[in-house]
């Protein structure tokens, strides 16, 4: 179970996030939606650690996390595909990867992680010595999502994969998800894309402008009229 | 957190500001006195006579600066133990010009105007001596300086230069190099290889000036074939390919215009390729490290004005220049403690000024000056008569010293010799 | 021919000598994000410590790298705990090491004195100690540097480029926060930087002090020099420190063969500049490229 409980997040003294709280389990594809600035990237990015918090809690089993140093969150199990994908641009495909299995202890596994995401994504198998700031934004999303999967994580972090992508693979993108979350991860998605989110998600979160506006499972968001007016513009 | 690191990097510039200001004051930036006062028989209860000076105590002259300053500290105690001046004690106001000239200047400047010493003493390097004696030009101010070589730039009537060559020193320092060798009659020298230190000093004495020769020119007026003449800048870091020319050229006489470490690093690329010198002159070498090259340095010859030997020690001061550098050398730390021409031409210095004060029986500049140039003055160099007629400067008391059986040893002219010691 | 060859020899072997000093330098730039003008105080003091171990205590003048090595260890970390914890920028760390500097040279002058020192010759068994190979001679001290600069890049290079560590020290400094995100401590990291630059810059001082006369200034000597082969090399780039380094020193070495010794510096400066001219970026790629923040 991961829970965030009474969640702020200042910029100097800016809010960004105000008493936010959430919950999701290891078998939920759970979605955070709102608008540009509402405070989503926030969150995932103080859930994974790289942001402090003013105050509240981040709880993985109950066990707090943001008191960590940062680079040990990712070795408790959640592992983050930030918005813009914010690869390792001049290390190669293969090296992307191997990275993101830098916190397993143990390191025999890398080897199979590898050929998983390769499998999931046969055209980084291509490309797996070529530089990843020289792959197209699609190829380097897989990259980002294969990164964060060779953690081994039990919850996923995707601020805004859909972002920048052509329409087509925006598709291919969402079914994705749905593959990742069948190989047993928790995945909680940000984006702005409400319609194609409702679509996958089990549960969802609605920010504005820094606070909790909305929470409900997807049935019951899609029937929301607020949300139908505000993101679905009908 | 935010706070934190801001709060850090505030933190952070303090911190390398203090360590900057902690530097500046631990290597005196050139605004800490350090004035000497001498010892306690110097009678009455007057004000001290005030002495001001430069020397270079840090930066790349301050190997040399800091023989300076010890031959002057002993010499001060001295002459307070010995009466002092006038019956007064004398204090030497000695501000660090870090081996800069502009330093110098202004410090000279601020010692005439603000600390209103009543004589001066030069600073080391000519460099600095040049630009300090502008000021004491302008302020009318006797200057008696140990060190310039560059004679021929000094007409200041008031200045009076202990580096005791003669106003074309150029020319006379290499005819005594040459009239050296010259004594070994068949065994004598035929040809020269130069190998100069760009330095201005150096580069003087070896290729001389306009209208004066220096040492090239200088051998080959005597009919010496110079079969390599190469320059090598202040900071130099490989010697090998010199030493290959200089192998090449096979000189039966190695001419090193040399300052500071140059000669055993040049000896010791020289021995890493197999040529030996039959017969090598270093002009202005460190000699303490020149003695610490061991064999390859064996029958190295140099120019000296002083050395701790007769008949140095029986001149005006020369035995007391001897014992008091030697002793504060050695307390000080000083790896090569030996009083050499360096602390003897400080102590000539010295002497000069205070025979200048009692000759003159006061401290105007005028009366000093004009007693100095009239009187033969006694010092650890020997005696020395200023020629007005050539800028103050007199004719050639330098020497040369040999190293043999390890040791430094004068041996030309005869009469600077111990026990008839000759060149070999 | 003999003369070019030597020629060449003896600009290989100062190579040596220039891509071990500046090695350290480039890797602390490029890396750590230091431009770390305490590195030739660190060099200088090596430099002192093998003389004072060899002159005044008798020990073989390379022997002294077990006292130097370590020295040079300790303060290359302890600069970088400061750094790190002080979080300076580069424009501040060029600022507090330059002061450092100062203060090592006021330290270095307080003990030794002002006084040029140099390690009497029997002392120094390493000045007379020349392989020659037919008519050519290279002393061995100088070949043992070569060897130690070839290795000391060699080692550095493969770090950077072949282990994981070296990924996770590129990736750190391409994009820290996303290297964190995945587990990368980068203040360990940082500290197998400093200390292989502490190795690298106490070989390089102690063989300063077996070859040449040391004086408390003496430090700013090598800055020249040391900043044409990291500009020329590409920062961090160890293959690229090495290359710059040999070229440099065969450019000097030529000129003090066949031309005026006096201009050797400038000539080798003056390939610094007109490489700049058409490639500001220097002849090698940094291991690293970052858009300056």
């Amino acid at each position: 179970m991961l829970e965030v409980t009474d969640l702020s997040v200042y910029y100097g003294e800016a809010r960004a996030l105000e008493d936010i709280s959430i919950t999701m389990d290891q078998g939920e594809v759970v979605a955070v939606l709102g608008a540009n600035g509402a405070g989503k990237s926030t969150l995932v990015n103080t859930m994974a650690g790289i942001i402090p918090a003013r105050s509240g809690q981040v709880l993985l089993d109950g066990a707090p996390l943001q008191r960590l140093a940062s680079h040990k969150v990712v070795g408790e199990g959640i592992a983050l595909v930030p918005e813009g994908r914010m690869l390792f641009n001049q290390l190669t495909v293969a090296q992307n990867l191997k990275l993101g299995a830098y916190s397993l202890d143990d390191r025999s596994e890398i080897g199979a992680l590898q050929q998983t995401v390769y499998d999931l994504f046969p055209i980084l198998h291509d490309r797996r010595d070529q530089k990843a700031g020289t792959l197209s934004g699609g190829q380097q999303q897989m990259v980002a999502i294969g990164r964060a999967l060779m953690a081994r994580p039990r919850y996923l972090l995707m601020d805004e994969p859909s972002l920048g992508l052509a329409p087509i693979i925006v598709d291919d993108m969402f079914d994705l998800i749905v593959r990742v979350h069948e190989m047993g991860i928790g995945v909680l998605v940000v984006e702005q894309n409400v319609a194609r989110t409702l679509e996958i998600c089990d549960r969802g979160y609605v920010l504005e402008q820094g606070t909790l506006a909305l929470s409900g499972t997807r049935e019951e968001l899609l029937g929301s009229s607020a949300v139908r007016e505000a993101y679905l513009a009908m | 957190m935010k706070k934190n690191s801001r709060a850090f990097s505030t933190l952070g510039s303090i911190a390398a500001l203090s360590l900057i200001l902690a530097a500046c004051g631990t290597s005196s930036g050139g605004t800490d006195g350090n004035s000497s006062t001498g010892g306690s028989d110097a009678g009455g209860s007057e004000d001290p006579i005030r002495v001001g000076g430069t020397l270079a105590l840090s930066g790349p002259l301050a190997a040399t600066g800091e023989i300076h300053r010890l031959a002057g500290e002993q010499y001060v105690e001295w002459l307070n133990d010995n009466g002092g001046l006038l019956g007064r004690e004398v204090e030497w106001v000695l501000l660090d010009d870090e081996s800069n000239p502009q330093t110098s200047a202004a410090a000279y400047n601020r010692l005439i105007s603000q600390e209103n010493v009543d004589l001066l003493i030069g600073p080391y390097g000519t460099a600095n001596i040049t630009a300090a004696m502008d000021v004491a030009e302008r302020n009318e101010m006797v200057f008696p300086q140990h060190s310039a070589t560059l004679t021929y730039a000094y007409d200041y009537d008031r200045h009076f230069p202990l580096f005791a060559s003669g106003i074309d020193s150029s020319r006379t320092v290499s005819e005594t190099i040459f009239d050296a060798y010259a004594e070994l009659a068949d065994e004598a020298p035929q040809t020269v290889g130069f190998v100069v230190n760009q330095n201005p000093a150096t580069d003087f004495i070896a290729h001389g000036h306009e209208d004066a020769p220096g040492s090239v020119q200088v051998a080959q007026e005597r009919g010496l074939d110079v079969v390599l003449e190469v320059d090598f800048p202040q900071g130099n870091t490989d010697w090998g390919p010199i030493a290959q020319r200089i192998k090449d050229a096979d000189p039966d006489l190695l001419w090193v215009g040399a300052l500071g470490g140059d000669s055993p690093a040049l000896l010791a690329a020289l021995s890493q390729i197999g040529w030996e010198p039959r017969h090598q002159f270093h002009l202005f070498p460190a000699p303490g490290l020149l003695l610490g090259a061991g064999e390859v340095a064996e029958g190295a010859t140099s120019t000296t004005l002083y050395e701790p030997q007769e008949p140095y020690l029986s001149f005006e001061g020369g035995q007391d220049v001897s014992e008091m550098f030697t002793a504060a050398a050695e307390e000080a730390g000083l790896p090569y403690a030996v009083a050499e021409m360096q602390a003897g031409l400080s102590w000539a210095t010295w002497q000069t000024i205070t025979a200048g004060v009692e000759g003159a029986g006061s401290l105007d500049q005028g009366e000093i000056a004009d007693y100095l140039v009239n009187n033969s003055i006694e010092t650890v160099l020997g005696e020395i008569d200023f020629d007005p007629e050539q800028n103050n400067y007199y004719g050639d008391l330098v020497a040369i010293k040999q190293i043999q059986d390890g040791e430094f040893t004068v041996v030309y002219p005869a009469d600077k010799t111990a026990d008839g010691t000759t060149i070999n | 021919m003999q003369q070019w060859i030597q020629a060449l020899i003896t600009g290989l072997l100062l190579g040596g000598l220039y891509a071990t000093l500046s090695l350290g330098f480039s890797l602390t730039w490029g890396l750590l994000r230091t431009i770390n003008f305490a590195h030739f105080g660190f060099a200088l003091l090596a430099s002192y410590v093998t003389y004072e171990l060899s002159t005044v205590h008798g020990f073989d003048p390379l022997l002294t790298l077990v006292a130097t090595v370590p020295i040079g260890v300790a303060l290359s970390l302890g600069l970088q705990w400061f750094v790190s914890k002080v979080k300076l920028d580069m424009f501040g760390t060029l600022v507090a090491t330059f002061g450092l500097l100062l203060v090592l040279e006021a330290a270095i002058s307080r003990y030794w004195l002002q006084d040029l020192r140099r390690i009497p010759t029997e002392n120094n068994p390493w000045l007379s100690n020349v392989l020659s190979v037919g008519p050519y001679t290279m002393p061995v001290v100088q070949i043992l540097g070569l060897v130690a600069a070839v290795a000391l890049c060699g080692f550095s290079w493969w770090l950077l480029q072949r282990s994981r560590a070296g990924y996770a020290i590129r990736a750190s400094v391409e994009n820290p926060t996303m290297a964190r995100a995945f587990g990368i401590d980068a203040t360990r990291l940082g500290y197998l930087i400093a200390a292989i630059s502490g190795v690298s810059v106490a070989i390089a001082g102690s063989m300063i002090g077996i070859l040449y006369a040391l004086s408390p200034a003496s430090a700013l000597i090598w800055v020249p020099v040391t900043l044409a082969v990291v500009l020329l090399g590409g920062l961090a780039n160890p293959v690229g420190v090495a290359i710059s380094a040999t070229a440099l020193a065969l450019a000097e070495s030529f000129t003090r063969q066949f031309a005026d010794p006096s201009l050797a510096q400038l000539v080798a400066l003056g390939i610094l500049v007109i490489v700049l001219l058409f490639k500001p970026s220097g002849l090698f790629r940094p291991t690293v490229e970052v858009s300056e923040r």
